[in-house]
């Protein structure tokens, strides 16, 4: 029998531009990211790669890359990463045909399996590329195209300008299932998660604004981290699969934005 | 002589039960069959007759007596409109067009032996099938639903017909005060703006029989995926205070007992009234056969001709296809797969050659209240490099304002699209 509850205790939240680097190792963050994001524009995925520091890249079927065929709006694609290859040690997430094609880099604990899901946004139609970078330094990868079809009866509506720094005053939305001593926990985050390439009814630019920092933990205890670019779609959504957890523990999600904006917020797993 | 033509095929059927051998053979004339007589199954069954003056026998098989139409039917559930006001029989394209009809449902399709089975046993040959078979509901998503008793107590009224009525009778055994709560899948799903428009239906029948209830909805996407600015002015003025939209609800599970929604990562929602529409795949023939081949949910194929791009000969049309960009899952898009399939499959049983720039349009009208509408409308055309349908720069649009002039203009594309498709 499958529960699915919603875990809550206490939620708050900070505007505070330097609670990060207090709450994460600065070791995690490779150099590409701390040369900020857009560094890998243009740049090819051996490239991202040699800059996060490793030194091969083969194709494995020991990756398992599981995502749509079509993708009817590629606002918000499902990605799901998994691998069995021991000694993993981070996962990639790189859309080859986006502005920013380096989405995500996940920093894995022993605490987590290596099975993540994330919803990404891709551009157009691309080949999307999972790839998992051993202790050592290997780089293994898989990849699928995906085709983006926009579809449409009628224009869907604008968000409205103005009401975005409301929106990331929303708390981060937890739920989990049971699934014996282990517990799928899915997270949706609420962010506008701008990428800095869309235009406003005026033609303006509307910067970038997206969530560049996340870390989750367990009891106290950092179970993943992450770095973000602006191809992680908006109200971002992650999922994961704590090893060990028994009900009453603490789960707590934190995020940064590029704007120095962060928030946290605690549940209790029941 | 059409019309003996038409008996004497309908006579050996009906004794032989199975035709054998290849009908092109057997008969000189080009066998086509049509599974799903909707928007697009009907109307390209009639065109494959018009437009091969005659030559190509057609056989559609579709279980319902008559034709229901989807477009409309919110107007039934908001009660200016009955269930006879949106029904078509299939009488006309037997008798002015030889259409064979057979009321049965697909068992099977061998697409090696290209052999159609019927519950009934009886099997049909064809030169070429054409799979119109509408959406399926994927209630797998939903556990709940799949309880006994769980699909009679929480409708979906996605397919017009009994639950159309059956949803308007909850809503007039519903005590005023009540909340009628309704759940929209992530798209894509059948008629985008349709639920949209159930929305304000369902507000004007309360406005006028039921003033302290309201409509609550519940949409999976992060915004209304239709039509948005409209639909958001008529709930915001036409029906202040009575249609509340809450966006990010996906539905996770239905309690149909406790009449409550249980959603992905907001809290559980109890109502008096459920409406559930499920997310939807291709039809379970379609599926069934091997077609669905994008996301497994949609048929792809090759919009020149509507070919399957899983299996030879069989062309796939309407809400079960993968949509090309801009191409919404709608009963005049369907219309307009139907005709453009049928000029492609004509070309082919006779040696002509198909179409290389399909060019075709879309028309949405949508009804906020009982007499006001919105439309929305596009032109699409094929794009040889892409090999795809492209929606044409500037073509089409939205309305300014719902207007009652669009109105008259709604009904009048329903008498026409139903002549079109069916007459």
């Amino acid at each position: 029998m499958r529960t699915d509850r919603p875990l809550f205790l206490r939620r708050h939240w900070l505007l505070q531009a330097c609670a990060w680097t207090a709450v994460l190792p600065a070791a995690v963050w490779p150099a590409l990211v701390q040369a900020g994001w857009p560094a890998s524009e243009g740049k090819s995925l051996a490239q991202v790669l040699k800059a996060l520091g490793a030194q091969s890249l083969t194709a494995s079927a020991e990756v398992r890359l599981n995502t749509l065929d079509y993708a009817e709006d590629g606002a918000s694609v499902p990605v799901d990463i998994a691998t069995q290859v021991s000694g993993a040690d981070r996962l990639v997430l790189f859309v080859e045909k986006n502005p920013t094609p380096l989405v995500a880099v996940f920093q894995l604990t022993d605490a987590v399996d290596s099975a993540l899901t994330l919803h990404t946004k891709l551009a157009q139609t691309t080949d999307v590329v999972a790839v998992v970078i051993t202790r050592d330094g290997r780089a293994l990868f898989a990849k699928k195209e995906v085709k983006v079809v926009l579809g449409s009866c009628g224009s869907t509506s604008d968000t409205a300008e103005g009401g975005e720094l409301r929106r990331t005053t929303e708390p981060t939305r937890i739920r989990a299932q049971w699934q014996g001593e282990s517990a799928l926990v899915r997270m949706r985050m609420a962010h506008v998660m701008e990428s800095g390439q869309r235009q406003n009814a005026a033609g303006k630019r509307v910067p970038a604004w997206y969530i560049e920092q996340v870390t989750v933990s367990h009891n106290g205890k950092t179970v993943l981290s992450a770095d973000w670019g602006p191809g992680v779609s908006r109200n971002p959504y992650l999922q994961l699969t704590l090893k060990k957890a028994r009900p009453g523990e603490k789960f707590t999600v934190t995020w940064r934005d590029n704007k120095g904006m962060s928030r946290s917020d605690d549940m209790l797993l029941v | 002589m059409q019309r003996r033509q038409f008996l004497q095929t309908g006579a050996a059927l009906g004794t032989a039960g199975v035709v054998s051998g290849c009908a092109s053979i057997g008969g000189n004339r080009p066998r086509v069959v049509v599974i799903g007589g909707g928007y697009a199954g009907a109307t390209a069954a009639k065109y494959l007759r018009m437009w091969s003056n005659h030559s190509i026998q057609v056989t559609l098989v579709e279980p319902n007596p008559a034709f229901i139409s989807c477009p409309i039917s919110n107007l039934v559930i908001g009660g200016s409109k009955t269930l006879a006001d949106i029904t078509t029989p299939y009488d006309n394209l037997v008798k002015r067009h030889g259409v064979e009809r057979v009321i049965d449902r697909v068992l099977s399709v061998d697409t090696d032996k290209q052999r159609v089975k019927l519950l009934s046993g009886t099997e049909l040959p064809y030169d070429r099938l054409i799979v119109s078979p509408g959406v399926d509901f994927m209630w797998e998503s939903l556990p709940g639903m799949n309880k006994p008793g769980a699909q009679d107590q929480v409708l979906h009224a996605w397919k017009a017909g009994a639950q159309t009525v059956a949803l308007r009778q909850q809503l007039q055994a519903m005590p005023d005060g009540g909340v009628f709560a309704m759940s929209i899948p992530l798209a894509p799903y059948r008629c985008p703006p349709g639920p949209y428009e159930r929305a304000c239906q369902v507000a004007e029948y309360f406005s006028q029989a039921k003033p302290k209830s309201k409509v609550l909805i519940l949409d999976a996407n992060d915004d209304v995926t239709s039509k948005g600015q409209l639909f958001k002015k008529a709930w915001a003025e036409r029906y202040q205070g009575r249609v509340e939209y809450r966006s990010k609800h996906r539905l996770v599970d239905v309690d149909a007992a406790g009449r409550t929604l249980k959603f992905e990562f907001n809290d559980d929602l109890q109502a008096d009234v459920l409406n559930v529409i499920p997310p939807m795949r291709a039809g379970e023939i379609a599926v069934k056969t091997g077609l669905a081949t994008a996301n497994k949910r949609w048929c792809e194929v090759d919009f020149l001709t509507f070919e399957s791009k899983a299996a030879k000969n069989v062309h796939v049309l309407g809400d079960s296809i993968q949509i090309a960009p801009g191409m919404p899952k709608s009963g005049h898009m369907a219309n307009q797969h139907g005709k453009t399939c049928a000029a492609a499959v004509v070309a082919l049983l006779t040696d002509q050659p198909v179409n290389q720039l399909p060019i075709y349009n879309n028309t949405c009208y949508s009804f906020v209240s009982a007499q006001e509408v919105v439309h929305v409308a596009s032109v699409h055309r094929y794009d040889a490099a892409q090999k795809t349908m492209l929606t044409v720069p500037g073509s089409g649009g939205v309305s300014d304002a719902a207007n009652a002039m669009e109105g008259l203009y709604a009904f009048a594309w329903a008498r026409n699209i139903w002549a079109d498709t069916l007459a």
